[in-house]
């Protein structure tokens, strides 16, 4: 995994950072000069093909936004879904900090932001309506592992 | 409703109205000139008091028809009805029957009336309150040009039939017509076929007497009825002086001449002022306009009476001009603003309000005129006597519209406040038993429940329980209930609080300590609890440290080390909610250092803030003047939306008020007219606009909340969240709520429907600036002039440019 948070070949800028995380459906009701603070706070990780972001049962309080590129959710082989720009992963943790329920792998090269608990936590007392975009966001990807679980039986 | 599918309604209607004003003038001609020929005038109050009782019973069953029928099919089969009734008369007439004039005269006030009630109904289902005032004068102004045309054509279609009875032909062709276009309207806009009440399973119907319970629906029923009165009046002073000064041809050749100059008036009024007049001054001089200005020209008739006397020109001309005045505003404002005030009413009941109000009440009116005059020509009274009582009638109508206008804003202001989730006050004295229940049950959240519900009960049994409760398992709820035990008197149950509290307190499991600092707020029960409580919030866990926050009480004011420690825990999220409380029961002792904090550039958290305007209500303005006066505009709504929420809105004084909302109004307009001159350039830039002028409608509506109350909250409320009707309903809530100035500003700001391009047409005045996108961008990246005052929209611009 390649921190290129302090790397500037290759970074975003904060125009650009603030711009992506627009783009997330969680963030994308949030003003801008709210977001620039959430975009410093910000760390960008670059993945290479196949390059695993997050692992299963790991103790983590942050959540990833995918700018750029594609992710899959999965537990060992099973893939329960795959994300593109504009998805985040992670958010279980941010709220309630337990371990990873399942593992994210980059399917190709991917861009991701990562926001931290305290971040988040400061947005959810400023911004409340935040907090009904986390809760789409997750019963959103509650239907669509539903979905997946109710396929594969 | 979409611009398209609004103008496609309107024509609609108008061209029903054109058709209904035909029907109408081709049945007064041929009703009138028979009945005189026949009977002669003496007999017209006759038809006055049958139009009373018919008009009345008429009505009452359209009502009925209307809680068990959709409203389409009550006005095709009503307007079937009378076509099959002016039909009938033709035949009548032409076999000698010529009593039934008497029946159409009578048949002429109940058909337009009705006319107006389903053309009204409709517009009501299909058009909203805003497009109401805007566009029924347009309808209402068909219904003049039928009137007039209809009058026209009465000549050449004798010419062409040979005789008067055989106008009714064409009058039941025009009533035709109008239900053709009716069913037309049904099939092109199904939306107009709102379910009846009596169909609904869930809603009773409601009585006549629950109906006029409201303020409102009195207020119109007194006012039509008032102004019905004050209408046919002026219609009796002008035949009356016209005939003491006419006769023979040169009376009917004046009546011609009157009625297509009042016609062409009326039209052109209704054409080119009345929509604007209502705009520029809504409801409020819609349902006064009318009866001022008739009882100003009544009382300068009843100076003429009493001067120059009865027979005087002058007299005969000012009749003339008051009733032209009367029928041009009661076309163009009065039928348009009641029609508008009927918008408030529940749809459900609307229509049976409509009919009761304008099919009984009229009739009744016109009834209650004609019984007057006879009692007046019984006893002898001249003319200057019916002036005078015209001109105190027409004073009472003005004073009912002013009564109407202020119910209207209340009734607006109730139906904005109307929620879905409305908590209900509960009494748990009255559950002494399944209090019981939960405190013994062995489900510790039965038991949690219950020791939250406990305080204020003490009788016996539930002592009892809390005996009970406090040996349960978990530590937190044993805690609790020798709290509760201890609070009403228990000596022993006071030690033990002491020991486990002593013990929790320094668990390592944060649920357990946390249960410990929520027993510190009753604090003599807990003899060592200041130095606990210190240590409590200084925890590791912002839990435990909310819940020690929670258990600061007003006697530790004056601990300087709590006090500290609180106004600290408001710049930590997860602390702050809790803090912002404390800070409140500390009351003064926190005020210095919460001035302090924001003194020191805290002004940016918006938990300091709202500490402050908490302190404020008690403290004045002094404790939250920086954040007022920050040149960040944030940390400005910041402070005014705590002031709103902590109802400190006298704190604030008029001019810092207005200087927030002028510069909010001239950012608005900057930051929109930036936005139109950047369409489709830098996406960011854009955005950052976009926030911008949520910023500043956010800044408008926080500054007139304190101006007005939280009546605008709840308009705002409606105008982002409903759609159609409530919307439009939500917007003209705001419309009258706030001064010609204010609305200017906030009504494009706040309509979320409007475009952004249509936001900076209506915004373009208060700041004119043309600029090219270059000129914009400059300008926000370098902000010469100190007005953008945002360092995130600066960036942008730069990035923009490519800076």
């Amino acid at each position: 995994m390649t921190d290129v948070s302090q790397a500037s070949a290759g970074s975003l800028g904060l125009v650009e950072r603030v711009a992506a995380l627009h783009r997330v459906e969680l963030f994308a009701g949030i003003p801008g000069r709210v977001l620039a603070a959430v975009a410093e706070a910000g760390v960008e990780k670059r993945l290479a093909v196949g390059e695993l972001l997050m692992e299963e049962g790991a103790v983590e309080a942050h959540l990833y936004a995918v700018v750029e590129g594609r992710v899959k959710v999965h537990r060992g082989d099973r893939t329960l879904v795959e994300l593109g720009p504009g998805a985040t992963v992670g958010e279980l943790a941010v709220l309630v900090p337990a371990p990873r329920a399942a593992s994210v792998t980059a399917l190709e090269p991917t861009l991701v932001l990562r926001v931290d608990q305290a971040v988040l936590d400061e947005l959810l007392i400023d911004w409340p309506e935040l907090a009904h975009g986390v809760i789409s966001e997750l019963v959103s990807r509650l239907r669509a592992t539903t979905e997946f679980a109710d396929q594969a039986s | 409703m979409s611009d398209t599918p609004e103008r496609g309604v309107v024509a609609l209607l108008t061209a029903q109205a054109l058709a209904f004003g035909v029907m109408l003038a081709l049945v007064v001609v041929p009703a009138n000139a028979l009945f005189l020929d026949a009977y002669g005038a003496k007999w017209l109050p006759a038809t006055y008091i049958a139009i009373a009782v018919f008009g009345t019973g008429a009505s009452a069953l359209i009502a009925r028809a209307a809680r068990h029928t959709r409203l389409v099919r009550v006005a095709a089969a009503s307007l079937f009805g009378i076509a099959v009734l002016y039909a009938a008369s033709w035949l009548i007439l032409v076999a000698g029957g010529v009593w039934v004039s008497a029946a159409l005269l009578v048949l002429f006030p109940i058909a337009l009336q009705l006319g107006f009630v389903f053309i009204g109904g409709q517009a009501g289902r299909l058009l909203d309150v805003r497009q109401m005032k805007e566009r029924f004068p347009r309808v209402v102004g068909g219904f003049s040009v039928g009137f007039f045309l209809g009058g026209l054509l009465a000549i050449p279609l004798l010419a062409l039939l040979g005789s008067t009875e055989d106008l009714l032909l064409g009058t039941t062709v025009a009533q035709l017509a109008f239900l053709a276009l009716l069913l037309e309207t049904e099939r092109r806009f199904p939306e107009v076929r709102s379910a009846p009440i009596g169909t609904s399973q869930d809603t009773a119907r409601p009585s006549a007497r629950t109906l006029f319970a409201s303020g409102l629906v009195l207020l119109l029923l007194v006012y039509q009825v008032l102004s019905a009165m004050g209408s046919w009046l002026v219609d009796y002073l002008l035949f009356n002086r016209a005939g003491a000064h006419y006769s023979g041809d040169d009376l009917t050749r004046f009546l011609s001449g009157y009625t297509a100059v009042l016609n062409l008036v009326d039209i052109l009024f209704l054409a080119l002022l009345a929509g604007p007049l209502l705009r520029r001054f809504g409801l409020r001089l819609g349902l006064v306009l009318n009866p001022a200005v008739v009882a100003a020209l009544l009382a300068v008739m009843a100076v003429v009476v009493a001067g120059p006397g009865a027979a005087a020109y002058g007299l005969f001309v000012l009749a003339a001009v008051t009733r032209l005045t009367d029928i041009v505003l009661s076309d163009g404002t009065t039928r348009t603003s009641v029609n508008a005030s009927f918008q408030v009413v529940p749809i459900e009941d609307r229509l049976a309000v409509q009919a009761v109000v304008e099919g009984i009440g009229v009739p009744v009116a016109i009834g209650a005129t004609g019984a007057v005059l006879l009692l007046m020509n019984l006893l002898g009274l001249g003319i200057g006597a019916v002036i005078v009582f015209g001109a105190v009638l027409s004073v009472i109508w003005t004073v009912s519209g002013a009564a109407m206008y202020r119910s209207y804003t209340r009734a607006l202001g109730d139906e904005m406040r109307r929620r879905s989730l409305v908590a209900s006050a509960y009494d748990v004295t009255e559950d002494d038993v399944a209090l019981q229940a939960l405190l013994r049950s062995d489900d510790a959240r039965d038991v949690r429940l219950g020791l939250d519900l406990l305080p204020g009960i003490a009788s016996l049994a539930s002592t009892e329980a809390l005996r009970q409760a406090s040996e349960h398992a978990d530590p937190e709820l044993r805690l609790r209930a020798l709290v509760q035990l201890a609070a009403d008197g228990d000596a022993q149950a006071a030690g033990e609080v002491q020991a486990l509290a002593t013990d929790l307190a320094r668990s390592p499991d944060a649920a357990e300590r946390r249960a410990a600092a929520s027993a510190l707020g009753p604090r003599r029960i807990v003899t060592a609890g200041q130095s606990m409580l210190i240590a409590l919030l200084d925890d590791a866990d912002p839990t435990v440290r909310a819940a020690a926050l929670d258990s600061v009480i007003p006697a530790d004011a004056g601990e300087r080390d709590v006090v500290r420690r609180v106004v600290a825990a408001l710049e930590e999220p997860r602390t702050a909610g809790s803090a912002t409380a404390a800070v409140r029961r500390l009351a003064d002792s926190a005020v210095p250092l919460v001035a302090a904090a924001l003194a020191r550039g805290g002004a940016k958290r918006p938990t300091l803030v709202r500490a402050a305007a908490n302190a404020a209500t008690e403290h004045g303005l002094a404790v939250i003047e920086p954040a007022l006066r920050d040149r960040d505009r944030v940390v400005v709504l910041a402070a005014l939306e705590a002031l709103d929420a902590a109802h400190a809105a006298g704190v604030v004084p008029p001019d810092v008020l207005d200087g927030v909302f002028g510069d909010a109004a001239a950012h608005a307009s900057r930051t929109l007219a930036a936005r139109a001159a950047l369409a489709g350039s830098d996406l960011p830039l854009r955005r950052a606009l976009e926030d911008e002028r949520d910023l500043a409608r956010r800044l408008v509506i926080a500054v007139l909340a304190l101006r007005h109350g939280d009546r605008v909250r709840d308009a705002v409320r409606v105008v982002d969240a409903a759609e159609g009707q409530r919307r439009a309903l939500g917007v003209e809530a705001l419309d009258v709520l706030l001064s010609r100035e204010e609305a200017t500003i906030a009504l494009p700001l706040v309509r979320r429907d409007l475009t952004p391009e249509e936001q900076a047409a209506a915004l373009r005045h208060v700041v004119p600036a043309e600029r090219g996108l270059g000129e914009w961008i400059a300008d926000i990246a370098d902000d010469p002039e100190g007005v953008w005052r945002s360092s995130w929209l600066a960036l942008c611009a730069r990035h923009a440019s490519g800076r």
